[in-house]
């Protein structure tokens, strides 16, 4: 296996600045919408990467949050 | 924890996806038609926060779930209508002390940490919730990345449900690719999709390829004669087509003719620019896959589980290394077994950093999932073929023994009786009985000809399977197919039934596996009374 890319990403989400710095894409992601693809580059995907656990947090994670790491119920800023 | 509802994949999914990687919110994947018992099953085990489905409609049966098993866990959809609304995919701006603890939580994440909790669907039993960490899908999209034959420059179409985790592992790797990732959303414009992406690969389930090949079998009963020939034609050549093999000058003329009149129509509803489609989920018939070759658009299979996230062998895009009728060879790092002495067949054992830790407070299930050097039992039986390509020959839980003391492996079988037009789904029933049975769904659509053919009057399935003459021709292609076994496997008598088996009536896993259980249950009279007449 190519040593380079198991040293680029140990998480899913690493692939997210893996794909941005070796190929750049302007429509990562597409979707059919109003009768035309609309494409998603992945600085585009991070911009809403940004609010989108803000929101989950604001909505979810402020009663209680299961964390993995820790497999015990902790209390957000616990 | 979070429970999704996707149906099909779009950014937006994938957007919620990484949000809650990174804040290391555990997602616990539905299939949209997971049942209501099956539902309460999973969030009362989970006590998921939330709980997000892709439309309003999926959103009511949740809340209707959430209310009757009397927990707090959240509804939302992420569809259109603003009732139920999820917001979290709506906040303009985060505040930047938010920001820093979201950063905190962030570097603080392990590739040992738990990424996903997938209830797998199970053909027995209730469903069981896989754990898998970073590294599990990241060591399996790694060993994507050295397999599948993609560069940034290509397109790649997305349109299996967003929960199947072959799909959401592949799409995790067609980023990392670089490519450009098109997202159905709608089941139903995914053959207009196909024209206007013009994809150059895709995953899929045999049950999509099997469609198209039927469809093509069906044109054998056109009335135009020129048409039935280059069809007939077509289906002969691409049966001997082994590309790895240098054919003789005849059998490349006959190709050439065959994909300019045949086959590249069937290429061109692809899109007309695909070049390999990597098939898992169920078995693939080794004569579509061969007809798909020869249409150059070269299909391999693969195989795996969620519990190892999942892929665990596939055949190889590279000369040589396909083999139809195989699975394949192990992925990079993943280490692959048969639990058996000389080369036999024996249950498939499997080791790698893509394997699962267990079953989500199941410690006695993961127990009983491992041997006790750590190899996880897949529960299928196989064996190796050429010393490297893996063949699946049954599921270990699905041999059953005949009353007669006989030992069948239904799976062999069923694909065996498949290979008719005439027959599109079929399960073999035995089980202490003193001989094999079959329920077998016809092809409707190859029925309606014939009978158009022979001039019997056409009304509708429930009425058709009763039909003297319907039930004679399908008599007459299991005797057909019955020739090329032995005696104690042969079928001996069958039910038609009038539906064909699908997830939503609850008879197909959402891999397109049948509910043995179940379909034996909706049929348990017709049965019985097919047991009782001989």
């Amino acid at each position: 296996m190519n040593e380079l890319l198991t040293n680029s990403f140990t998480r899913v989400f690493d692939i997210l600045g893996y794909q941005l710095d070796k190929y750049p894409q302007a429509k990562a992601l597409n979707k059919f919408v109003d009768g035309e693809w609309q494409g998603y580059s992945i600085s585009e995907v991070q911009k809403g990467l940004m609010p989108c656990p803000a929101g989950c947090w604001k909505m979810v994670i402020k009663k209680e949050i299961w964390l993995p790491s820790s497999l015990k119920w902790v209390a957000p800023n616990g | 924890m979070v429970a999704i509802i996707p149906e099909m994949g779009c950014p937006e999914w994938m957007i919620f996806d990484f949000a809650c990687q990174q804040i290391g919110v555990v997602l616990v994947p539905i299939h949209r038609t997971a049942t209501e018992k099956e539902l309460e099953h999973i969030l009362s085990e989970t006590a998921a926060k939330l709980c997000l489905t892709a439309g309003s409609e999926l959103y009511r049966k949740m809340k209707s779930v959430v209310k009757n098993l009397n927990i707090k866990t959240e509804v939302r959809h992420i569809g259109p209508q603003p009732e139920g609304s999820f917001e979290g995919l709506k906040v303009a701006r985060a505040k930047d002390s938010m920001l820093s603890a979201l950063q905190q939580h962030k570097s603080g994440m392990k590739e040992d940490d738990v990424l996903a909790v997938i209830y797998t669907s199970g053909t027995t039993g209730v469903p069981k919730g896989v754990i898998l960490t970073h590294g599990n899908i990241v060591s399996n999209i790694l060993s994507i990345l050295a397999v599948f034959p993609l560069k940034h420059s290509q397109k790649v179409l997305s349109f299996l449900p967003f929960n199947h985790i072959l799909e959401r592992t592949a799409c995790y790797a067609y980023l990392a690719f670089g490519v450009s990732l098109y997202f159905s959303v709608n089941r139903d414009s995914i053959v207009d999709d196909f024209k206007t992406v013009r994809p150059y690969f895709c995953t899929m389930v045999p049950r999509i390829l099997e469609k198209m090949y039927d469809y093509l079998e069906e044109q054998l009963l056109e009335k135009s004669w020129l048409k039935r020939l280059l069809i007939r034609r077509a289906f002969h050549v691409a049966k001997k087509y082994r590309s790895s093999q240098s054919q003789g000058f005849f059998y490349v003329l006959e190709l050439f003719f065959v994909r300019l009149f045949v086959l590249n129509k069937g290429r061109k509803q692809l899109g007309g620019k695909i070049r390999y489609i990597a098939v898992g989920g169920a078995a693939l018939r080794p004569e579509i896959a061969c007809f798909f070759s020869a249409a150059r658009i070269r299909i391999r299979e693969g195989y795996g589980m969620t519990e190892t996230s999942p892929l665990i062998t596939m055949n190889r895009f590279d000369p040589g290394l396909n083999k139809f009728g195989t699975v394949g060879i192990p992925m990079p790092g993943v280490q692959v077994k048969i639990d058996a002495e000389n080369d036999e067949e024996g249950e498939i054992l499997v080791k790698g950093p893509n394997v699962t830790q267990g079953y989500y407070k199941h410690q006695d299930l993961t127990r009983a999932a491992f041997t006790e050097d750590g190899w996880l039992k897949t529960g299928d039986i196989g064996v190796f073929t050429n010393k490297k390509f893996l063949k699946i020959t049954d599921r270990k839980k699905d041999i059953f023994k005949t009353s007669a003391g006989r030992y069948i492996a239904p799976q062999p079988l069923e694909s065996h009786f498949v290979r008719s037009p005439y027959i599109m789904q079929c399960i073999i029933i035995g089980f202490q009985r003193p001989f094999v049975t079959a329920l077998i769904v016809p092809n409707f659509s190859i029925l309606a000809k014939w009978c158009r053919q022979e001039g019997i009057h056409w009304t509708a399935p429930q009425f058709m399977v009763l039909n003297i003459k319907v039930r004679a021709k399908i008599q007459a292609e299991v005797d057909r197919l019955n020739e090329e076994l032995q005696n104690y496997k042969r079928i001996r008598d069958f039910v038609l039934c009038d539906k064909e088996w699908t997830i939503e009536s609850g008879e197909m896993t959402s891999s397109y596996k049948p509910f043995r259980k179940t379909l034996a249950g909706n049929y348990q009279k017709a049965i019985e009374k097919m047991y009782k007449k001989h």
